[in-house]
C-alpha cells in the first residue's frame, strides 16, 4: 500500500473528539451550527448542514466518521448535473487516505489475465478517452422513509447525485491485460480499508460480460474536474443504471476471478429480495435474495416542498427531475387528483439515457384549501414508479411516486 | 480548481488552530507524533498531465467533531463503539426494538470484529434501546 502515498501508513490516525471539540475556538465560523429538518417519519430528523468537508461546500451531515454527506435537496433545482462539491458522500470504512499522489498512483489488474498490469495515471490518461452522463445513487438513498423505519443510513432523498464523468472503458483496460476463457467476474477494491483486522474488505463484482460491456468505465473527471477526494479521487469505477455500491472509489485493484465472487460485500450484504420491486412484508423470511443491481425509475419535485403555500387560482409553475434508472426517461406525468389522472410535463434536453432528466409543468392552482401533486416517471423499458412504497429490511431501491403537499392560501 | 485549493486550505487553518491528539488505528496504536501544522504545509503536489487533462495530487484533513454518548451508561458505548464510526451513526437512528439493537451489535461484533468484550453487550444494547428518540 506504498504506492499511492509512501508515508500514509503513519498518517492514519484518528482524531481524539473530545479533544477537539474542547479546544475549538467557539467563535470560529467553521462551527456555526445550521441545521436542517429532514422530513422523516418519526424522527430523529435534525441534522446538521457542514461546511468542514475537505472539497466540499454545504453538505447536510449524516454521520461524520466514516463519511455520510448528503446533498441538500435544493441543489437538484439548479440543473441536471449536480456540483462535485455537493455530490453525496458515502463511504464504509474509516480508514481513507487523506493524501493521494497522482503520480505514484497505480491500478493493478491481476488475476484471471495474460498479463497482469500496473498502470499509471499517465498511461490511462493517453487511453482512448470517453464520456458519460449518470446517475450515481446510494442503494439505501431515501431509506429514512421507509415505513416500518430500518437501521442504516437514514438518508432522506439526496444520496444521489448525476455527472458526467470522463475516462476510460473498463472493457479496453482489461483487453490491454487479456481476459482468460473462463472468467467469470471482475472484482474491484479501492484504497479504503476496514479500521479492525479480519473485517472484511470492501470489495464489489461485476459478471464479467457486464464488465466488459463498454459502458463501464474509470473516471478521473466528474463534471470537467478531477474528483473530490471523498468521491474517490484519482479514479472511481462507473457503471451506469447500476446502483453506488458497484461505484468503487479510489479504485486502485482490480481482480479477474474465474469462480463467482463469495465475498462479505457480494455474498451478505447489499442483497435484496429477488421479488418485484424488491418488496417484501416486514418480518417475511423465507424468500430468496439477490446482489442488488439495476437502478429503478424516480422523479422528484425540486422547487416545491411540503407545507409550501401556493396562491390561490394562481397559475403554478412546477418542475423537478427524473432518471429511468437503468435507461432513459419516456416520460413524466403529473396528477393532481391523487393519482386518478395525469398529464404529462415538459421534458427537458437529453443529456443521456442514464442521467437525470429535467421536467416541468403549469398547474392551476384551486382557489382554496390543499393541493396535493404527485409526479411519476415511466421509463424506456416501459417501467413506472409504483404508487405504493416499496419495503425490505435493508430499506433499498425505494422509488415509490413522490407527493408534496401544498397549501393555497 | 481554486474552489479544491481554498477548501484545502481551509482544512489546514483548522488543524494549524487547534492542537490535535492523534492516536492510530486499532492494533497501531502509540507512538503517533501530534499533527504539525508545518507538516500540512508541503510543497506544491505532484501533477500528472497527459492529454490535456491534469490531476493534482490530493493532500486534506477530515474534520472531527465528534459527539459523545452522554448519560448514565455512556461509557462502555463511547469505549467500544467509536473507534469505527461516530456517534452521529447511532444518534441518526430511529426507535429501534431491543431485539433490533441486539442484531446490530452482534453483527458489529461477528461480522464487522469490532473488539467489544461480550461482557459488555449487554450493558450496551440497554443504553441503545433507552436512547432517548
Amino acid at each position: 500500500m506504498t504506492h499511492y502515498a509512501p508515508n500514509s501508513l503513519s498518517r492514519r490516525r484518528f482524531l481524539r473528539a473530545a479533544s477537539v471539540l474542547a479546544l475549538l475556538p467557539p467563535t470560529n465560523p467553521a462551527w456555526a451550527d445550521a441545521f436542517v429538518n429532514l422530513d422523516l417519519p418519526q424522527g430523529p430528523d435534525q441534522r446538521t448542514v457542514t461546511t468542514d468537508f475537505p472539497q466540499k461546500g454545504r453538505m447536510i451531515l449524516q454521520r461524520s466518521r466514516p463519511p455520510l454527506l448528503e446533498t441538500p435537496f435544493d441543489v437538484f433545482d439548479s440543473g441536471v448535473f449536480t456540483p462535485n462539491d455537493q455530490f453525496f458522500v458515502r463511504w464504509h470504512w474509516a480508514l481513507i487516505p487523506t493524501e493521494v499522489d497522482a503520480a505514484a498512483f497505480r491500478l493493478t489488474v491481476r488475476g484471471h489475465v495474460n498479463q497482469a498490469l500496473s498502470l499509471s495515471m499517465a498511461d490511462l490518461l493517453t487511453m482512448p478517452r470517453v464520456e458519460i452522463a449518470a446517475v450515481n445513487q446510494c442503494s439505501g438513498n431515501s431509506r429514512g422513509l421507509f415505513q416500518p423505519r430500518v437501521p442504516g443510513g437514514q438518508w432522506e432523498n439526496g444520496a444521489m447525485g448525476n455527472a458526467l464523468w470522463t475516462g476510460v472503458r473498463l472493457r479496453d483496460v482489461l483487453d490491454r491485460a487479456g481476459v482468460k476463457s473462463g472468467a467469470v467476474a471482475a472484482r474491484f477494491k479501492g484504497l479504503d480499508e476496514p479500521v479492525v483486522d479480519g473485517a472484511p474488505t470492501f470489495l464489489k463484482s461485476l459478471d464479467i460480460d457486464h464488465a466488459r460491456d463498454g459502458e463501464v468505465m474509470l473516471a478521473y473527471q466528474m463534471n470537467g474536474e478531477q474528483l473530490p477526494l471523498l468521491n474517490g479521487f484519482p479514479m472511481r469505477l462507473i457503471v451506469p443504471g447500476w446502483y453506488s455500491t458497484y461505484w468503487v472509489k479510489m479504485l486502485n485493484d482490480i481482480e479477474i476471478l474465474n469462480a463467482p465472487d463469495d465475498n462479505y460485500w457480494m455474498k451478505t450484504a447489499y442483497r435484496i429480495p429477488d421479488t418485484p420491486h424488491a418488496n417484501v412484508k416486514p418480518g417475511e423470511t423465507g424468500f430468496a435474495t439477490v446482489p442488488i443491481n439495476r437502478m429503478a425509475p424516480r422523479s422528484f419535485f425540486t422547487n416545491l416542498t411540503n407545507g409550501a403555500t401556493v396562491k390561490p387560482g394562481a397559475p403554478l409553475a412546477v418542475r423537478g427531475i427524473a432518471f429511468g434508472g437503468d435507461c432513459g426517461v419516456v416520460q413524466v406525468q403529473l396528477s393532481d387528483d391523487g393519482g386518478t389522472a395525469w398529464r404529462a410535463a415538459a421534458l427537458g434536453p437529453d443529456e443521456g439515457k442514464y442521467g437525470f432528466r429535467r421536467w416541468s409543468a403549469e398547474v392551476a392552482a384551486p382557489s382554496s384549501g390543499g393541493l396535493t401533486l404527485k409526479a411519476r416517471c415511466t421509463n424506456a423499458n416501459g417501467e413506472v414508479q409504483p404508487a405504493e412504497p416499496n419495503w425490505n429490511g435493508g430499506g433499498f431501491m425505494r422509488n415509490v411516486i413522490e407527493s408534496v403537499r401544498l397549501v393555497v392560501a | 480548481m481554486n474552489r479544491s485549493f481554498s477548501a484545502v486550505a481551509y482544512g489546514v487553518a483548522i488543524v494549524a488552530g487547534t492542537v490535535l491528539f492523534a492516536i492510530g488505528p486499532l492494533g497501531r496504536q502509540g507512538g503517533q507524533p501530534p499533527v504539525a501544522a508545518a507538516e500540512q504545509q508541503a510543497p506544491a503536489p505532484p501533477t500528472i498531465s497527459a492529454g490535456g487533462v491534469t490531476l493534482r495530487s490530493v493532500n486534506v484533513d477530515f474534520p472531527d467533531r465528534d459527539r459523545r454518548f452522554e448519560g448514565l451508561g455512556a461509557d462502555v458505548v463511547n469505549n467500544n463503539c467509536l473507534a469505527c464510526h461516530s456517534a452521529g451513526m447511532v444518534l441518526t437512528q430511529p426507535r429501534l426494538s431491543r431485539v433490533a439493537w441486539q442484531a446490530e451489535v452482534e453483527k458489529m461484533r461477528n461480522t464487522y470484529k469490532a473488539p467489544v468484550d461480550a461482557a459488555d453487550v449487554p450493558a450496551i444494547v440497554n443504553y441503545l434501546a433507552t436512547l432517548p428518540r
